[in-house]
């Protein structure tokens, strides 16, 4: 599938014959070596779940975190490079501080996620830099706006979403997503469901630990972006591994 | 060569004027305003001459009711040139913003920005304004920006004649008027200010903003109401 640029890969200002930028796309390509991370928009919010891999049991619990609040209202999920999504973070955190400072109001999301896009995007265009390797999901809910699900890719590009994967395991992601009928559901059954689709696309095979990362924002937190509290998190891991045990059951069965 | 140019404009002395601007619940707003008399200060003469004398030129037509934005006005005190040229760049920063956020721009946001440069500029600056107007999300509403500060309230007064009708505002305002008695309302509280203060006179602009949009209408001195002593 990847084709190798020899010589019109070196600098993200080199287009190669074909048209492509390759610095972008292999930008791209550290996005998919990490875990995966997921963002749906329901009726009345949205959740974020993130599969954190744990590298060493030294780890404190919950380090390393892959979920930010970038204001009040708005939660940012992200996959790739660590480092480069934690200074996104802090260019997202700016400009809804600028925006509130100069207009008074909540940043609406689309507005964020287009100007983060922007910023992406002008390293894309120099040599002398070279592009963000990670991805991000933004999620908001604003009384008047309601839920909005937006995804930045290190290309500079941001869609709006009903549901959204990242990371190594997007596609099989995509699929369970497409799944669900996330518009008439609400944020408490669609954390279980977001749960669910963790432990179902986590590879246990390849990746050994992993601690499972929940957050939402939406009516329930009245439109504050925050951590899943505790009791919900652990009955939405419960529901979730056992679910994966009935389908292995039911596995075993049609044998 | 500053000093120059800046009296070629028309300046207005302090706060000679009073406007009033109040929202009802019927999503509706009203701005009243009543004309300011303008003075023009003569260029300021090199030291080696003597002290100039200020000269009065009345100006009893002016619009003081300046949009921001298509549903948004504000209503303008104090130096006309600084109250004119903030309300410049808060029309032009407006556009701006709702063409990046893709929609009409919220009173609040229009209010921020003004207070933002009177706040800042407090000390080279000598103007009020009121802002108001109609968004989708909260209906009409009423921001002050007085020397730099942001609050929302039902009904506002300013100007040189406001100090004479708080009693009067403070007693007949009710919640949720209709729009003919916003009107109404506002026209007799103008009407009495402008028989007390002698700095203000003339006509009465009224402009009434609401879902479908900005409605002016200009009052002239002789059909205003009357009462007590006119």
């Amino acid at each position: 599938m990847s084709s190798i640029g020899t010589g019109y890969d070196l600098s993200a200002s080199t287009f190669s014959p074909d048209g492509r930028v390759f610095q972008v796309e292999y930008a791209m390509k550290a996005v998919e070596n990490s875990s995966t991370a997921i963002g749906i928009r329901c009726k009345d919010g949205v959740v974020f779940g993130v599969e954190k891999l744990v590298l060493s049991k030294l780890y404190e619990q919950g380090s390393n975190k892959r979920i930010f609040n970038v204001d009040r209202h708005v939660g940012m999920a992200v996959a790739g490079l660590l480092a480069d999504a934690r200074s996104l973070s802090e260019v997202a955190r700016e400009e809804a501080s600028n925006f509130r400072s100069n207009y008074g109001h909540n940043i609406p999301l689309k507005y964020l996620s287009e100007r983060v896009a922007m910023y992406v995007h002008a390293y894309t265009l120099y040599s002398a830099v070279r592009p963000f390797g990670c991805s991000f999901i933004f999620g908001s809910y604003d009384q008047d706006d309601g839920p909005q699900l937006y995804m930045v890719d290190p290309s500079g590009i941001s869609f709006g979403y009903w549901g959204c994967a990242i990371g190594k395991a997007k596609q099989a992601a995509k699929t369970e997503i497409e799944k669900l009928q996330m518009k008439d559901m609400t944020c408490r059954e669609l954390v279980k469901e977001v749960a669910k689709i963790i432990y179902i696309v986590h590879d246990e095979v390849k990746d050994k630990a992993f601690e499972l990362e929940l957050s939402w924002v939406g009516e329930v937190t009245n439109g504050k972006h925050e951590l899943v509290p505790k009791d919900i998190r652990v009955e939405a891991e419960k529901y979730a591994k056992d679910s994966l045990e009935e389908e292995d059951d039911s596995d075993e069965d049609n044998m | 060569m500053e000093g120059w140019c800046w009296a070629l404009t028309l300046e207005c002395l302090l706060g000679k004027s009073l406007f009033q601007v109040l929202e009802s619940q019927s999503f509706t707003m009203n701005i009243k305003k009543v004309l300011p008399q303008l003075s023009v200060l003569p260029p300021p003469i090199p030291p080696l001459l003597s002290i100039p004398h200020r000269e009065t030129v009345v100006n009893r037509v002016m619009n003081k009711l300046s949009l921001l934005h298509d549903k948004i006005y504000c209503a303008l005190s104090g130096s006309a040139a600084d109250a004119q040229t903030i309300a410049e760049m808060v029309n032009y920063q407006l556009d701006v913003h709702s063409i990046e956020v893709g929609e009409d721009p919220q009173v609040r946001s229009a209010a921020t920005l003004v207070k933002n440069i009177s706040y800042k500029y407090k000390e080279e600056l000598s103007a009020h304004l009121i802002v108001a107007g109609w968004d989708k999300r909260g209906g009409g509403q009423v921001y002050v920006t007085l020397n730099g500060l942001l609050s929302r309230q039902p009904f506002a007064v300013g100007g040189s004649g406001s100090s004479y009708v708080y009693g009067f505002v403070d007693a007949e305002y009710r919640k949720a008027m209709s729009k003919e008695d916003c009107q109404q309302f506002v026209v007799n509280t103008l009407s009495l200010a402008m028989s007390r203060d002698g700095s203000s006179g003339g006509v009465a602009y009224l402009v009434t903003i609401d879902e479908k949009g900005a409605e002016e209408k200009c009052i002239l001195g002789n059909e205003l109401p009357t009462f007590y002593d006119q």
